[in-house]
C-alpha cells in the first residue's frame, strides 16, 4: 500500500510537469498578445509592458524563469491586473468557489443518490420513471437556463435571495442549487445504473436467499458495488465542481475563480491561467488518486499493484 | 452551523421586506441605503488604478472621478471650465497654453497642489518606461513630445546646420532606416526617429545609432548623440503657480484633451516615496492613495466592490453633497440589471441592459436612452480583391438598411448613420448621403463586373464573439443576399485573435466600433490618416492626409471644420467605412438620484449627484 | 481512431452468438420503457428530417429567410412555435437546429463512448504501470486549458476546406432544409467534442474492469488460455457496458449544449444555420421578454431527452 502511495506520488508529480510544460508552450502558440488593443500600442510603450512581465525574453527562458519561480510558490503577476499576483487573486477567489463547490456538492450527493438508490430499489416503477424524468430535466437545463430562472423566482418575484455578489450565506444557496443540480442529476443516473448491474449478481442473490431485508441488501451490500461508477465520476466532477463554473459564477457575479478559465484565456493573461490551470490540476489528481484508493475500499477484489 | 441556518433566516427576513415598487418604474424606488450615499456599477474591476494608465471605461471612470484635471467639463453647457487651474490664457495663435493653479487647491494629505505636479504627470504619460497605452494622446500634441515618447535620438551641438537629407543618408548608408528627421523648433537641434518593426528590434537599433554617432562624429566632435529626454518635452512648471505647454498646432481640442482622465496632476511626493521603494504599483491601494477630487478609495474588495469617500481636502468640497459612493463590479448585463430592479445598484450605464431586455424595460420612467459619441461601422479591406473596386463598396454599403436594423434587430434608439463622425461634436454636422438604395447598389455591383451578383467571391466577414455582432451580421448577410444576390461567410474569432488579424490585414470585411475620446470630430477622422495606427483598412489617400495635416495648423474653428468635412466627404465618397448606426446609452436610473446630466461621452461627475428623499413631492 | 472502430464492428460479426452481448439487447427489448424511447427517437428524426420540407412546401417558410419588420411574435396558427428575432418561423428552425444538434450529439457522443471504453477497458484489464500511465495521460488531458486549446483550433482550421465526401450529404440537406450544413468548421467540432467527451467515460470502464477482472469468470477465461483483447471484447466490454450506455446518454445532451458554447465562440454550426444548443441559449437571454423562444426549443429537446 505504502509503495503504492509513494509510487502514485511521483506519478503525480510527473504529470504535473508535463500539465505545465504543455499549457505553457499551448498558449505561446495561440495568437493574439496581450498588450493587442483596437488602437495600435506605440512600440516603445510595447517594450516597457512586455519587459514588465519578462514576455521580450525567448521562449526558453521564459519557460526556466517560470518553473523557478513555480518551484518557490510564485505564480507571477497577472496581466489582466497589473497591481496584483496571481496567488494573491487565487487566494481571493479559489475560497470563495470552495465554498458554493462545497454547498454543491452537498447538494449533488443528497438529491442524486436519494434518487438513484429509490429508483434502482424500485426499478421500472411509477418512482423509478418520475425520478429518472426529473434527473433527465435536470441534465438537459444547463445553469445557463436554471440559473436565471432561479433568479427570476426567488430573487427578483419572492425577494428570498439576493440576485448575485457576495457576502453572507444566502448569496450562496442559489448558485449552489444550480451548480450542484446538474451533477446530482448525473450522479442519480449512474448511481441507478450501476445499483441495477450489482443488484443482478450472485453476491446479492446471495444475500437475499439468505433472507437479508431489501433495506440491508441495498445499503450494505449493493451500494458499495453499485456507486463504482459513481466514485469513479466524481473524482472529476468535484474537481470542477471546486474550481467553479465560468457559467454559473457569472450569472451570479460570484467574485470566485471559475471566469478565469476563459476570461484569462481571452485576456492572454498567461500567468493567471497557469495559476488555475495548476490548481486545476492539483485537484483533478489529487481527487483521482483517492478515487483509486476509495476503489480498493468499496471492491476488495480491486489490488493494488 | 446553527449560526449559519440563523444568518440565514435573518437575512431572508431582512430581504423580503423592502419591496417597495410602483408601476411606472422598474423596480424598488426606494433606496436600499442612506441619503447621502449611492450604489452604481463599474461593470468591470479595473485593470489600472494609476491615472496615467488607465485605459478603457471603467478605469477611467474611477480614474476620473477622483483625480481631477486643471480644467473640467460643465455638465450642463459642455464647455470646459476652470478645476485645479482656476485660470488659463492662450497665446501664440492658439499654441501655448498658460495654466495658473488655483490657490488653496490641496492634495487629500494636506500638500498643495503645485504646476510641478502637473508636469510629473503629463510627462510621466509620455515617458515610454511608464508604459501607459494613451500615451500618444499626449505626446502627439505637444511639442517635442513624441521625440521623447518614441525614444528618438537627440543630435545637439551643430557648429554649421547641417540639412536632414545629410544626416540621414548618412544613417541609411550605415542600414539604419529612419522614419523621420525633425528640427527641435527654436534651435539648431534634430530629433532622429529609427524605424522598426519590435520593441526588439528598436532596441537593437538605437543601440548601433548611438554607437556610431557618438565613435564616428561625422559633424564634429562638438556633435552630441543621446536619448531624448524628457526635459525638451514643451510642458513645463514655471514656478509652482504656472504651467505652460507649447503645442504643435493651433488645436482646438486641446484643452478637452486636458480634461483626459490621464491628464490630472499626480501627487509626486507620494509615487517617488512608492518607487524609491520598488512598489510604484502599491500608490493607488486604500491605505497609500492621496487624490485631488472630490472622493478617494476608502475600501476595495476586488472584483465585489469599491467604496469611495468625501476628501474633506477638495478645495470644492462644499459642492459635493454625497458622502459615500459604493461602486460595484457587475460583468453580466443581466446579473447588472436584476440587481438594479431590486435596488442593490442605484443606476447601471450602457453596455448594462442586455440588448433583448430593451423591449421589456423601455416603457418604465427610469430607462433612458441619451446619444453617445460612438459609431458602429463595417470595415473593408481595400488591398483585396473585389473589395479594392470603390464601386463594390458602396455598392456593398448602399444594400444596407440601416433603419431597419436599429428599428428591429437593435431597438436601442440607435441612430442609422451614414458617416465617419457622429453628429454634433462640438457643432459639427457630419457629412450626409444616400444611405439605402438597393437599386443603385445592383446597378454598381453591375458596373463593376457582377451583374446581380454573378462571379462575386464568397467573402468573410470577420466578428468577434459578442451577441450584438452576432445579430447584425445576420441581418446584414440577409439584406446583401437579397439586394444584390451574394452571399458571404460570417467567421466568428476571439477577441485577441480578431485584433491580431486586423492589425495583420488578415481580413475581408470585418466590424467596427469607434467611441470618441474627446468631443471633437478629429477623434474620429484621425482613423483613417494612413499612416494612423488605427487604420485597418490599407486605405492611402494623400489629399486625406493633406486636408487633415491641414485641419491641424487652422486657427480658424470654422475653416477647421471646413477641411474636416472634405476630409469626411472623401472617406465616405470612397465607402472605406459602412457606417451603420450611432451608438445610443441606454441606462436605468432611480428616480431619486438627481444631479445626473445627461452627456455625450458618458461622464457623470459623482460630485454633482445627490439623492432625493422626496423626489416624489418634487415633482 | 478509426481502427478500434472497425474493429469493434468486426467484433460484432464474429461475436454473433455469442451470449453476453445478444444477452444485453434481449434484456434491452424486454425492458418496455426503452422500447418506447426508442420508437420516440425514431419518430422525433423523421420529424426532423420530413418537418421542415414539408413546412417549405405548404407554408413556404425557410430556415434562413428574414422578415424583420415582422420580428418576433408569439406563437399563432400560422407559427406555432412563434418567431424569433428575426422575423423566422420558429417552428421549422427548431426542427432543422434539433437535427442538425441530435446529429452532432450522436455522433460525438459516439466516438466518445468508443474511444473512451476502449481506452479504458485496455487500461483496466492491462493495469499495473501501464494502467498509470494510460491514466495519467488522461489526468494531463482533462487539466489542459480547454479555452486554449479552442483558440488554437479556431485559428488553425480558420480555412480548412470541406472534402469531397461531404458533397452528397450538402446535397442532401440542401434538400431537406434548404441549407448546407457540413462545413469544415462543424466537422473539426466533432473531433474536438469527441476529444473531450472520452476522458470520464475511459475512467468509468476502467473502474469496472478493475472490479470485473477480478471475478471467476474472467480468471477462468484467463486460465483457459483465452487471449487478452478477446477477454476485453468478449467479457468485459459487454459487462461494462450498463455503465457505459448510462453515461452515453448523458453525454449526448451535454455534447449538445457544449456545441452551443462552441458555435458561440466561432466554432461549429454558424449563424445563420440553426442548432438546438443555440436556439436555446438565445432563448435564455431573451427569456423574460421573449418566452417561446426559450420554451419550443426547450419542450422539444426535452421531449428527446426524456426518450
Amino acid at each position: 500500500m505504502l509503495a503504492f502511495i509513494l509510487r502514485r506520488f511521483v506519478g503525480m508529480v510527473v504529470t504535473m510537469f508535463v500539465i505545465v510544460t504543455f499549457s505553457f508552450f499551448m498558449m505561446k502558440v495561440a495568437k493574439g498578445s496581450p498588450f493587442s488593443q483596437e488602437r495600435d500600442v506605440p512600440i516603445e510603450v510595447l517594450q516597457a509592458l512586455e519587459a514588465k512581465y519578462g514576455l521580450n525574453k525567448p521562449l526558453k527562458n521564459q519557460y526556466m524563469d517560470y518553473i523557478g519561480n513555480l518551484l518557490r510558490g510564485d505564480l507571477g503577476l497577472s496581466i489582466k491586473y497589473p497591481s496584483r499576483t496571481v496567488n494573491e487573486i487565487i487566494a481571493i477567489s479559489l475560497p470563495k468557489t470552495m465554498m458554493i463547490g462545497g454547498l454543491a456538492l452537498a447538494w449533488a450527493l443528497l438529491i442524486g443518490l436519494t434518487a438513484g438508490l429509490i429508483a434502482a430499489a424500485k426499478q421500472n416503477s411509477w418512482w423509478d420513471y418520475s425520478l429518472m424524468s426529473v434527473s433527465m430535466l435536470g441534465i438537459s437545463i444547463p445553469p445557463l437556463v436554471s440559473g436565471p430562472i432561479l433568479i427570476l423566482i426567488f430573487a427578483l418575484w419572492l425577494f428570498w435571495f439576493p440576485t448575485g455578489g457576495w457576502g453572507s450565506f444566502s448569496h450562496m444557496v442559489l448558485p449552489s442549487i444550480t451548480l450542484g443540480s446538474v451533477y446530482g442529476a448525473y450522479i442519480a443516473r449512474l448511481t441507478r445504473g450501476g445499483m441495477l448491474e450489482v443488484i443482478q449478481s450472485n453476491y446479492i442473490r446471495t444475500a437475499r436467499a439468505k433472507g437479508l431485508g431489501e433495506k440491508t441488501i441495498i445499503i450494505k451490500h449493493a451500494l458499495k458495488g453499485g456507486i463504482l461508477p459513481v466514485v469513479t465520476f466524481l473524482g472529476p466532477a468535484v474537481a470542477n465542481i471546486m474550481v467553479g463554473s465560468v457559467v454559473v459564477e457569472k450569472i451570479f457575479n460570484t467574485p470566485g475563480m471559475g471566469p478565469y478559465f476563459v476570461d484569462a484565456a481571452y485576456n492572454r493573461d498567461y500567468f493567471l491561467l497557469m495559476g488555475v490551470v495548476i490548481v486545476y490540476s492539483l485537484f483533478l489528481l489529487l481527487l483521482n488518486f483517492f478515487v483509486d484508493i476509495l476503489y480498493g475500499f468499496l471492491d476488495p477484489r480491486i489490488r493494488y499493484e | 452551523m446553527k449560526r449559519i441556518i440563523v444568518a440565514a433566516l435573518l437575512s431572508l427576513s431582512f430581504v423580503s421586506c423592502t419591496k417597495d415598487s410602483d408601476p411606472n418604474y422598474y423596480g424598488t424606488i426606494k433606496p436600499k441605503h442612506s441619503f447621502d450615499e449611492i450604489w452604481i456599477n463599474n461593470r468591470e474591476e479595473p485593470q489600472y488604478m494609476d491615472p496615467t494608465l488607465a485605459y478603457g471605461v471603467p478605469d477611467g471612470n474611477l480614474a476620473w472621478n477622483t483625480f481631477y484635471r486643471l480644467v473640467s467639463i460643465d455638465p450642463l453647457t459642455g464647455k470646459p471650465v476652470p478645476e485645479l487651474a482656476d485660470k488659463w490664457s492662450v497665446t501664440d495663435n492658439g499654441k501655448t497654453y498658460t495654466f495658473h493653479m488655483r490657490k488653496g487647491a490641496l492634495w487629500s494629505d494636506g500638500q498643495p497642489i503645485t504646476a510641478g505636479d502637473v508636469e510629473y504627470a503629463w510627462k510621466r504619460l509620455m515617458d515610454p518606461a511608464t508604459g501607459s497605452q494613451y500615451q500618444s494622446l499626449a505626446s502627439n500634441v505637444i511639442e517635442n513630445g513624441d521625440a521623447f515618447a518614441q525614444r528618438a535620438i537627440h543630435l545637439s551641438g551643430f557648429e554649421k546646420s547641417t540639412s536632414s537629407s545629410e544626416i540621414q543618408s548618412f544613417l541609411v548608408k550605415h542600414e539604419i532606416p529612419v522614419t523621420k528627421i525633425q528640427a527641435r523648433p527654436g534651435t539648431n537641434e534634430v530629433f532622429v526617429f529609427l524605424k522598426s518593426a519590435s520593441p526588439e528590434e528598436s532596441q537593437a537599433m538605437r543601440e548601433k545609432a548611438l554607437g556610431l554617432l557618438t565613435q564616428e562624429h561625422p559633424w564634429g566632435e562638438g556633435v552630441t548623440a543621446k536619448i531624448t529626454t524628457s526635459d525638451v518635452v514643451e510642458a513645463k512648471a514655471i514656478d509652482d503657480e504656472t504651467f505652460q505647454v507649447k503645442l504643435i498646432g493651433p488645436l482646438p481640442y486641446f484643452i478637452l484633451l486636458a480634461e483626459f482622465a490621464n491628464f490630472a496632476p499626480l501627487p509626486k511626493h507620494v509615487i517617488e516615496k512608492f518607487k524609491a521603494e520598488g512598489k510604484e504599483d502599491q500608490w493607488t491601494k486604500p491605505e497609500n492613495v492621496v487624490v485631488s477630487g472630490p472622493f478617494k478609495l476608502k475600501e476595495e474588495q476586488f472584483k465585489q466592490y469599491k467604496i469611495y469617500e468625501k476628501n474633506p481636502n477638495y478645495w470644492n468640497a462644499d459642492s459635493v453633497r454625497l458622502k459615500r459612493v459604493k461602486v460595484l463590479m457587475i460583468e453580466s448585463e443581466t446579473a447588472s440589471l436584476n440587481s438594479y430592479k431590486v435596488g442593490e445598484t442605484d443606476w447601471i450605464g450602457p453596455h448594462n441592459i442586455p440588448s433583448e431586455q430593451i423591449n421589456n424595460v423601455k416603457g418604465f420612467k427610469d430607462y433612458h436612452n441619451d446619444p453617445y459619441a460612438g459609431v458602429y461601422y463595417y470595415i473593408f479591406n481595400t488591398k483585396v480583391k473585389p473589395l479594392d473596386n470603390p464601386k463594390v463598396r458602396q455598392a456593398l454599403s448602399l444594400a444596407v438598411d440601416r433603419q431597419k436594423i436599429t428599428d428591429f434587430v437593435l431597438s436601442g434608439g440607435q441612430i442609422p448613420h451614414i458617416g465617419i463622425v457622429p453628429d454634433g461634436l462640438g457643432g459639427y454636422q457630419s457629412y450626409k448621403t444616400e444611405m439605402f438604395n438597393p437599386a443603385k447598389a445592383k446597378q454598381l455591383l453591375a458596373d463593376a463586373g457582377y451583374p446581380d451578383g454573378k462571379g462575386f467571391p464568397k467573402l468573410k466577414f470577420m466578428y468577434d464573439t459578442k451577441e450584438t455582432h452576432r445579430l447584425i451580421i445576420q441581418a446584414v448577410q440577409e439584406m446583401w443576399k437579397q439586394n444584390l444576390g451574394i452571399d458571404i461567410e460570417p467567421s466568428n474569432v476571439e477577441w485577441k485573435v480578431f485584433l491580431d488579424r486586423q492589425k495583420a490585414m488578415d481580413f475581408q470585411i470585418a466590424r467596427k466600433g469607434w467611441i470618441g475620446d474627446f468631443l471633437d470630430p478629429f477623434t474620429f477622422l484621425e482613423m483613417l490618416i494612413s499612416t494612423s495606427g488605427s487604420n485597418r483598412t490599407g486605405w492611402v489617400s494623400p489629399e486625406y492626409d493633406r486636408l487633415m495635416e491641414a485641419s491641424n495648423m487652422e486657427s480658424n474653428p470654422e475653416k477647421r471644420f471646413e477641411l474636416l468635412g472634405q476630409a469626411e466627404k472623401i472617406a465616405v465618397d470612397d465607402a472605406i467605412f459602412m457606417p451603420i448606426y450611432v451608438y445610443t446609452k441606454t441606462y436605468m436610473l432611480k428616480p431619486y438620484v438627481k444631479g445626473f446630466h445627461p452627456d455625450y461621452q458618458d461622464h457623470h461627475p459623482w460630485q454633482h449627484m445627490w439623492i432625493d428623499l422626496d423626489w416624489k413631492k418634487a415633482k | 481512431m478509426n481502427n478500434p472502430a472497425q474493429k469493434i464492428e468486426q467484433q460484432h460479426e464474429v461475436i454473433e452468438g455469442v451470449s453476453l452481448w445478444q444477452d444485453a439487447w434481449k434484456r434491452l427489448k424486454k425492458n418496455k420503457a426503452a422500447v418506447i424511447s426508442f420508437y420516440i427517437v425514431v419518430f422525433m428524426v423523421s420529424l426532423c428530417l420530413i418537418g421542415p420540407m414539408l413546412l417549405n412546401k405548404i407554408m413556404g417558410y425557410d430556415v434562413t429567410t428574414q422578415d424583420l419588420a415582422f420580428g418576433p411574435k408569439p406563437p399563432s396558427w400560422a407559427h406555432p412555435f412563434g418567431t424569433d428575432y428575426f422575423g423566422r418561423d420558429l417552428l421549422t428552425r427548431t426542427l432543422v437546429g434539433g437535427c442538425i444538434s441530435l446529429m452532432v450529439g450522436f455522433i460525438a457522443a459516439t466516438v466518445a463512448a468508443i474511444v473512451g471504453t476502449i481506452y479504458g477497458a485496455i487500461s483496466g484489464y492491462l493495469g499495473k504501470r501501464t494502467d498509470n500511465f494510460m491514466m495519467r495521460i488522461v489526468d494531463i488531458l482533462y487539466a489542459l486549458p480547454y479555452m486554449f486549446l479552442v483558440i488554437i483550433i479556431v485559428t488553425a482550421i480558420e480555412d480548412v476546406p470541406v472534402s469531397s465526401i461531404f458533397d452528397p450529404f450538402n446535397f442532401v440537406s440542401r434538400k431537406l432544409f434548404g441549407l448546407e450544413i457540413f462545413e469544415g468548421k462543424l466537422i473539426i467540432l466533432f473531433f474536438v467534442l469527441g476529444f473531450v467527451g472520452w476522458l470520464t467515460t475511459a475512467r468509468i470502464v476502467r473502474g469496472q474492469v478493475l472490479s470485473l477482472k477480478e471475478q471467476e469468470f474472467v480468471l477462468a477465461s484467463r486460465s483457459l488460455g483465452v487471449r487478452g483483447w478477446q477477454i476485453i471484447f468478449r467479457h468485459l466490454i459487454p459487462n461494462a457496458l450498463g455503465p457505459i450506455i448510462v453515461y452515453f446518454t448523458l453525454t449526448v445532451p451535454s455534447m449538445i449544449m457544449q456545441e452551443a458554447f462552441l458555435s458561440f465562440i466561432g466554432l461549429g454550426v454558424q449563424p445563420p444555420n440553426p442548432s438546438l444548443g443555440s436556439l436555446i441559449n438565445d432563448g435564455a437571454n431573451q427569456m423574460n421578454s421573449y418566452w417561446w423562444i426559450l420554451v419550443f426549443p426547450r419542450l422539444f429537446w426535452l421531449f428527446c431527452f426524456s426518450a
